[in-house]
């Protein structure tokens, strides 16, 4: 038998993203650093993820649908991660790159 | 008598609305993917011009941004729920919400206009044309070209998502969709609902960071 979303879940959702969004303002206005920023991150991330259960009925839809989802976050996870490794491996501005770890066992 | 929206190679409608359902999810995905490789770039940049970032954030209208967020975040909601009106077999309530959703979309359009003239009046513009003097950095520069790329390509995709809610309250007249089959509202109200999750992640790069 097919999930259908109530009345009552939609207007929970609202409510729930509504909140997530104030939050994510309020935070704005205090100075947390990186712990800020992190958590400015979750707050979106759990108001992506209502809209996408409620308000794009992913919860109404076939099992397989969750497949496509998750393939996508997956994806996005891998270029974002080479993104963060590829400046992380940077060396600082003015300074030569290390050699690899080859060249110096040979030398 | 209404021609039934079976199409001859499903073997019935709810194998039918699941393939479309699989197909927009696809399609989504891939929107997804594309904004995505912008976000990282942001946060590329980011990374290397912290600094300026939180100083040319603050040049950018709080809360018109916000605004537009609570906006957008509620024509997702009556858009997601106008689907739920068809399934109930609620047409006069389903045409009301698609209604109200395109009237906030426009809004959304009004305060973004009046944003990008706030911006030009200060001669914030994309790349080489940048002439803030106020904040005269590279890492500013980069900032407000990734804003006037991440909100031009968002507006796009508003745009489209109008032309969209049209085509359904149009057919949602015409009694193309009913509570047995509403396949296209379904998938119309989801792009719309990808409008709005892709400004929930825009909103905090450009206008919380401060």
């Amino acid at each position: 038998m097919e999930r259908k979303i109530s009345a009552l879940h939609y207007l929970i959702g609202y409510a729930a993203i509504v909140v997530l969004v104030s939050l994510n303002l309020g935070l704005s206005f205090l100075d947390l650093g990186a712990t800020g920023l992190f958590l400015t991150g979750l707050l979106s991330a759990a108001s992506v993820i209502v809209v996408v259960l409620v308000f794009m009925h992913l919860l109404e839809h076939a099992p397989t649908v969750l497949l496509v989802v998750v393939s996508g976050v997956f994806f996005l996870a891998l270029l974002a991660s080479l993104m963060i490794l590829d400046v992380v491996a940077r060396a600082p501005e003015g300074q030569p790159s290390p050699p690899p770890d080859t060249m110096q066992e040979r030398g | 008598m209404r021609a039934s929206p079976l199409a001859e190679h499903f073997a019935d409608l709810r194998t039918q609305r699941h393939a479309l359902q699989f197909g927009m999810w696809l399609f989504l995905v891939t929107e997804v993917l594309m904004f995505g490789a912008l976000f990282v770039l942001w946060a590329t940049y980011y990374q290397n011009h912290a600094v300026d970032f939180r100083a040319a954030a603050q040049h950018n209208s709080l809360w018109r941004g916000s605004l537009n967020t609570y906006i957008l975040v509620t024509s997702s909601f009556t858009a997601g729920i106008a689907v739920w009106a068809v399934q109930h077999d609620r047409s006069k309530l389903a045409m009301k919400l698609l209604g109200a959703t395109f009237a906030l979309g426009v809004i959304f359009l009004v305060i973004k206009a009046t944003e990008y003239a706030g911006h030009f009046e200060h001669g914030i513009f994309p790349g080489r044309h940048y002439r803030f003097e106020e904040l005269m950095t590279q890492g500013a520069v980069l900032f407000f070209s990734i804003y006037f790329v991440l909100t031009g390509l968002h507006v796009v995709h508003l745009l489209i998502g109008l032309g969209v809610l049209l085509w359904m309250m149009r057919n949602l007249r015409r009694r193309r969709f009913t509570a047995e089959y509403h396949a296209g509202l379904e998938l119309g109200t989801m792009y719309w609902s990808l409008v709005d999750i892709i400004w929930l992640v825009i909103w905090p790069l450009l206008y919380l960071v401060r």
